[in-house]
């Protein structure tokens, strides 16, 4: 009995982390032309924006049950100067039982090393996208690449 | 028990989750501008000529109407200066030009490097800033370094009265 009990839990386990699913199709790189500044003495004045669907959601679920969507990123080689914004610039495709808030676009949300909401909602959703946009573009930041990963986590509740 | 085991199952239920990753970078180029405002003016020198027969030149007319500009970025670790020279029109062995460069002033940020404050120039190019990381001094007058340009007289024996025109090139190089 004791047995039974403990293996149910495990099992349960197992199918709950297989419930959801979470794909992301699109990454983004991209470098500043060094033709940029025009007149010398200056810095630059501008962000640099990807394309609005750059990456591209896709939401599994195996039951209508409610799901979260958080973001943070894992800098590989970053510089603190230069942050990080990503929206929502659409809703993709949901089913009849699906839903998804906030609805449509949404305000840029500047993405940290901890995670936070992004948006939720129930049911599929395939071709959610994805924009981002990267600030505090300076001269004052040496020259080199700089890289991070965006990590998307899709939770149950 | 029943109680611990919906614990449990809540517990797993909750924390289920599943993760996926994006790959995002960016390039910073390096950047080396230069610029002498304001634009296209012509910088005018002469000598004065003297109150009193007899008496020798000494002061010249000098201009310090002229600011330099630049904007530098590279990578980390690295420095750049500026160099001054002159690349057409003879310069008499009997006068120089002599060039001051004043201390940093304006709207900039960075590092900025160090001026040297009053240099002779020739034909070679001579250092007038130095250590300049990744800075940007403002655009126009007013932000950057303000340089005064002004006549020495070398030799009398060698001076020819008349006009002479001489181009002074700046260039900001990696050190």
């Amino acid at each position: 009995m004791r047995m039974i009990l403990f293996s149910i839990p495990l099992f349960l386990s197992v199918i709950c982390i297989k419930a959801q699913t979470i794909n992301a199709t699109g990454s983004w790189s991209v470098s500043v032309p060094s033709n940029t500044i025009s007149e010398p003495g200056n810095d630059y004045d501008m962000s640099l924006t990807s394309m609005a669907n750059q990456t591209m959601l896709d939401i599994t679920m195996a039951t209508t049950i409610s799901w979260r969507v958080d973001v943070h990123k894992q800098d590989s080689f970053w510089n603190a100067f230069l942050t990080l914004w990503i929206h929502k610039t659409g809703d993709g495709m949901g089913t009849s039982e699906s839903s998804i808030l906030p609805i449509g676009l949404t305000p840029y949300l500047q993405v940290s090393n901890l995670g936070q909401l992004f948006f939720a909602g129930t049911s599929n959703h395939a071709n959610i996208p994805i924009q981002y946009e990267i600030r505090g573009l300076s001269v004052l930041i040496p020259a080199s690449t700089y890289e991070t990963v965006i990590i998307y986590t899709i939770t149950e509740y | 028990m029943r109680y611990l085991f919906f614990l449990f199952f809540c517990g797993y239920h909750q924390l289920s989750f599943s993760q996926v990753s994006a790959n995002i970078g960016v390039t910073l180029p390096s950047i080396a501008l230069l610029d002498i405002e304001p634009k296209g003016g012509m910088i005018n020198l002469k000598f004065n000529k003297p109150s009193e027969a007899g008496k020798a030149i000494q002061n010249s007319e000098s201009s310090d109407i002229t600011w330099l500009n630049f904007t530098s970025a590279l990578p980390l670790g690295s420095s750049r200066y500026v160099s001054a020279q002159i690349t057409s029109g003879r310069l008499s062995s009997g006068y120089g030009i002599i060039l001051e460069t004043s201390s940093f002033t304006g709207a900039g940020s960075g590092v900025l490097g160090k001026s040297v404050p009053s240099v002779i120039l020739s034909d070679l190019p001579v250092r007038i800033i130095d250590n300049i990381g990744g800075a940007f001094t403002g655009d126009g007058i007013n932000n950057g370094y303000k340089l005064k340009f002004s006549l020495m007289i070398n030799n009398y024996s060698l001076l020819i009265s008349g006009s002479n025109f001489h181009t002074i090139v700046f260039t900001l190089t990696d050190n």
